[in-house]
């Protein structure tokens, strides 16, 4: 796998990332997209993403990462940020259990509004502060296993498992696009063209690959 | 009289003065800037850095009088090196704008120097009003200005009192300008410029335009405490057991006062005439002061006393102030010394309780200028009046209160042992009845000023004394209390604040008038610092001390506890309301991401630059 140009893809992935307030989703988002950190602890505001070519076997993923406040209310972004997407990285801060004891409701959220056929990872962002760590790592990785959800531990700050986090999402998507389409052979086509519309966000390929899946 | 002639001549040939003591009289031919051709007229009287403000002549139709002294300006005449600049007297004559800065009306300049050399000791003299420089002159009338070169060496402590009343005056001239000077505001000017001598002068000057009803008292009482020596002799013929208790106090106290009644006496006719205290008094005061330092000191204090024991005049008033001073001057022991400076303090200790209400009131008063002379005449009397009758002391206060503006005083004291916000607002009231009253009448106006001075005095003593702080609420609760009934003139001499005495006691140097330069609003400072605290040390006196001025919190320090409700409440109201803005603004902007995300996402995507600003540490 490897970071791959602009416009060579065949696929384009929306990821979410979703979690309480300050978690470090727009940390785990710049570390991974930009190799950037910031210690600025401003709340995000709005939406916005970022994306990420890479490639998975032979095929060129780009990867258009999602990131939004971790508000509680609802929002009317809800439905719009989370249409179309096919991964999600569910993200908690082990240091505080709070973020971790409210992952059932952001589940919630995320089958309400997305497609049932999502790829979601659990993710115990912050492991660099192993001393403050108020969630075990085997606790969630058992509500992971029970809820048929991808886990890792991640720290945005020293890049642990941040790569590995997304690439695991990206692969499984992948692996589950592939199957479709192998499935249905035109939707190789199809995301061949749509590759090509690439700066358009929810392309046809996804919702093909999902509704495939 | 004699003596001080004698010692004036004495030191003749050698004589060199360290200070002159400038009294601006009166204009005549101003131009008129208010309504009605008249104009809200007050003089700056600037020597150096040293600036002094006297009250301001209401609707004076371009003739105001002041009679106002600016005392102890140091001219440094004495050295051929100094500059000409702090040699060089500047009257400047304005019209107090209610809105925006105030008009010029005129300018004169003295050569201080070529004034000495020429004229000696004394000259009282008419001098032509110009333009600012480079503007065409024009007629702008004439501006009558006593200038009494003096020579201070010992006399710092007492000097010190008048810096103190300076200070206070200061805040009470903002005080006045804030709150409208509505009454005279000569009186208020009075009150900032007198210091002690000062005061007693502006005050017989202030009583003069102010007094109508008791001008004739008031004047009595201002001329005592005007001319330090007149005031002596009128505070000897109305009190003479005033004047015993204030010997029995100190022996030094005693001479100074006894001195005084000597100088009062002779000069008695002078203050009777009164608001030449500085003519009459400045003669004496110069001799007094040639003859030994002591003396003129004391002569101060007994001028303090003096305009004191014209508070004393009620009688009862003078011992009550006295005796404050005295207990005070005992509990702050400490920082007062046996030295008339240390009297001072101790009276300004004393009467800062009294103060804690005074002080706005005496700087917005001609009344200021009062308390400020009894402030100067209670440290002596103080000493022996403390010795003599503490309990007195209250019903001096009261009587002083009641003159005037008795209700606020009273109010302001009530207040400052009840509650801070109550404290404050009488201060507050206090300081706008005060330049009211000094408007109305210089006598009630000096009195009250001087009860209010004690009051704030007391406050702010409390405040910066611990020890004295106890004492001194108690003292002017009582003396609010027999105050009251008694309703004789303010026997609570106005002691400057904790600070400003505190101030005074430190620097030598008297500031009789309204200090407007650096060290006025050094002053100024410490004189609302103390106001403040005054106000709050009635209210909670470790409350008080902890909030400095400069502190926000100071700003709430004073509220009670229900105005504290209700700003929380409000505050909560704000808050939600800006919840709701602020709700609705993020559903706005939700709907048009929405839109966006929909229709032209790439919008949203993550730019370049907004990356490199985030940077923050990249790892």
């Amino acid at each position: 796998m490897g970071n791959g140009k602009e416009e060579d893809y065949n696929f384009v992935f929306k990821v979410v990332l979703i979690g309480e307030s300050g978690v470090g989703k727009t940390n785990l988002l710049s570390r991974f997209t930009r190799n950037e950190f910031s210690h600025d602890s401003r709340t995000t505001i709005g939406v916005e993403f970022s994306t990420r070519t890479v490639l998975l076997g032979t095929a060129a993923v780009k990867a258009q990462i999602w990131d939004t406040a971790g508000l509680e209310r609802y929002r009317a972004i809800t439905s719009a940020y989370y249409r179309g997407a096919v991964g999600a990285l569910l993200v908690f801060d082990l240091t505080k259990h709070q973020t971790y004891a409210v992952v059932e409701r952001w589940l919630k959220e995320l089958y309400d509004h997305a497609e049932a056929t999502i790829v979601v990872m659990l993710v115990g962002n912050k492991s660099d502060l192993s001393q403050a760590r108020e969630v075990p790592t085997e606790e969630a990785r058992m509500f992971a296993e029970n809820n048929g959800l991808l886990f890792l531990e991640t720290s945005a700050l020293d890049s642990t498992n941040v790569e590995l986090a997304f690439e695991t999402v990206l692969k499984e998507i992948f692996a589950k696009v592939s199957k479709q389409i192998q499935n249905s052979p035109r939707s190789n086509a199809i995301a061949l063209g749509s590759a090509q519309a690439g700066q358009e966000p929810g392309p046809g390929q996804k919702r093909a690959c999902c509704i495939n899946l | 009289m004699s003596l001080a002639a004698s010692a004036g001549r004495g030191p003749g040939a050698l004589w060199s003065p360290t200070h002159v003591q400038v009294t601006v009289l009166q204009a005549r031919g101003l131009q008129s800037k208010g309504p009605e051709s008249t104009s809200d007229a007050y003089a700056v009287i600037q020597v150096g850095k040293e600036k002094y403000a006297t009250s301001v002549s209401e609707r004076s139709l371009g003739a105001p009088v002041w009679r106002e002294e600016a005392f102890e300006l140091p001219p440094l005449l004495a050295s051929g090196a100094a500059p000409a600049a702090a040699a060089t007297l500047q009257l400047t004559v304005l019209h107090r704008a209610l809105l925006g800065l105030d008009k010029f009306l005129g300018r004169a300049e003295v050569d201080l120097r070529e004034l000495h050399r020429d004229q000696g000791r004394r000259k009282t003299q008419w001098y032509r009003l110009r333009s600012k420089p480079g503007k065409q002159d024009k007629e702008r009338g004439e501006i009558e200005v006593d200038i009494q070169f003096m020579r201070n060496s010992m006399t710092a402590s007492m000097f010190d009192l008048s810096v103190k009343d300076k200070s206070r005056n200061p805040f009470g001239k903002l005080k006045d300008k804030i709150k409208g000077k509505s009454k005279d505001s000569a009186s208020d000017t009075a009150s900032a410029i007198v210091p002690s001598t000062m005061a007693s002068a502006d005050s017989d000057d202030e009583a003069p335009s102010k007094d109508k009803k008791k001008k004739s008292k008031i004047k009595t009482l201002f001329s005592k405490s005007n001319l330090q020596k007149t005031p002596l002799s009128q505070s000897m013929s109305v009190l003479p057991t005033s004047k015993p208790d204030k010997v029995l106090l100190r022996p030094g106290d005693l001479q100074s006062r006894w001195g005084d009644e000597d100088e009062d006496e002779p000069s008695s006719a002078a203050d009777v005439t009164s608001h030449k205290r500085t003519a009459s008094a400045d003669p004496k005061q110069l001799s007094q002061i040639n003859f030994s330092l002591p003396f003129l000191s004391g002569l101060r204090s007994k001028n303090d006393v003096l305009s004191r024991s014209n508070v004393c005049i009620n009688g009862s008033h003078v011992y009550l102030e006295q005796p404050e001073a005295r207990s005070e001057t005992k509990d702050s022991s400490a920082s007062s010394s046996p030295s008339p400076q240390g009297f001072r303090k101790k009276r300004l200790f004393s009467s800062t309780e009294n103060l804690a209400s005074r002080p706005w009131k005496e700087p917005g008063d001609g009344g200021g200028a009062a308390a400020d002379r009894w402030f100067s005449e209670s440290p002596a009397p103080d000493a022996g009046k403390a010795m003599t009758l503490p309990s007195y002391r209250p019903q001096v206060t009261g009587d002083a209160q009641e003159d005037r503006a008795l209700a606020s005083m009273e109010a302001a004291r009530e207040t400052q042992e009840g509650k801070k916000q109550e404290s404050k607002k009488a201060s507050l009231l206090s300081l706008v009845t005060g330049k009211k009253d000094a408007a109305k009448g210089g006598e009630g106006e000096s009195k009250e000023k001087e009860g209010k001075l004690g009051p704030t005095g007391d406050a702010a003593a409390a405040a910066s004394a611990q020890g004295h702080a106890l004492n001194p609420f108690e003292d002017v609760q009582i003396t609010e209390a027999e105050a009251d009934p008694e309703s004789q003139a303010g026997p609570k001499p106005p002691v400057p604040t904790p600070r400003a005495l505190q101030t005074k006691a430190v620097k030598p140097r008297l500031h009789p008038v309204k200090p407007m330069n650096t060290t006025a609003p050094k002053s100024a400072h410490a004189s609302l610092g103390t106001a403040t605290i005054i106000s709050e040390n009635l209210i909670n006196e470790a409350m008080m001390k902890k909030y400095s001025p400069s502190d926000p919190a100071s700003a709430y320090a004073q509220l009670t506890h229900d105005e504290l409700i209700q700003l929380v409440l409000k505050q909560k109201e704000t808050i939600s309301k800006k919840e709701f803005q602020v709700r609705e603004l993020e559903d706005y902007i939700d709907n048009l991401l929405v839109r966006v995300m929909e229709e032209t996402p790439n919008i949203l995507r993550i730019p370049a630059q907004a990356q490199a600003g985030r940077r923050a540490g990249k790892m």
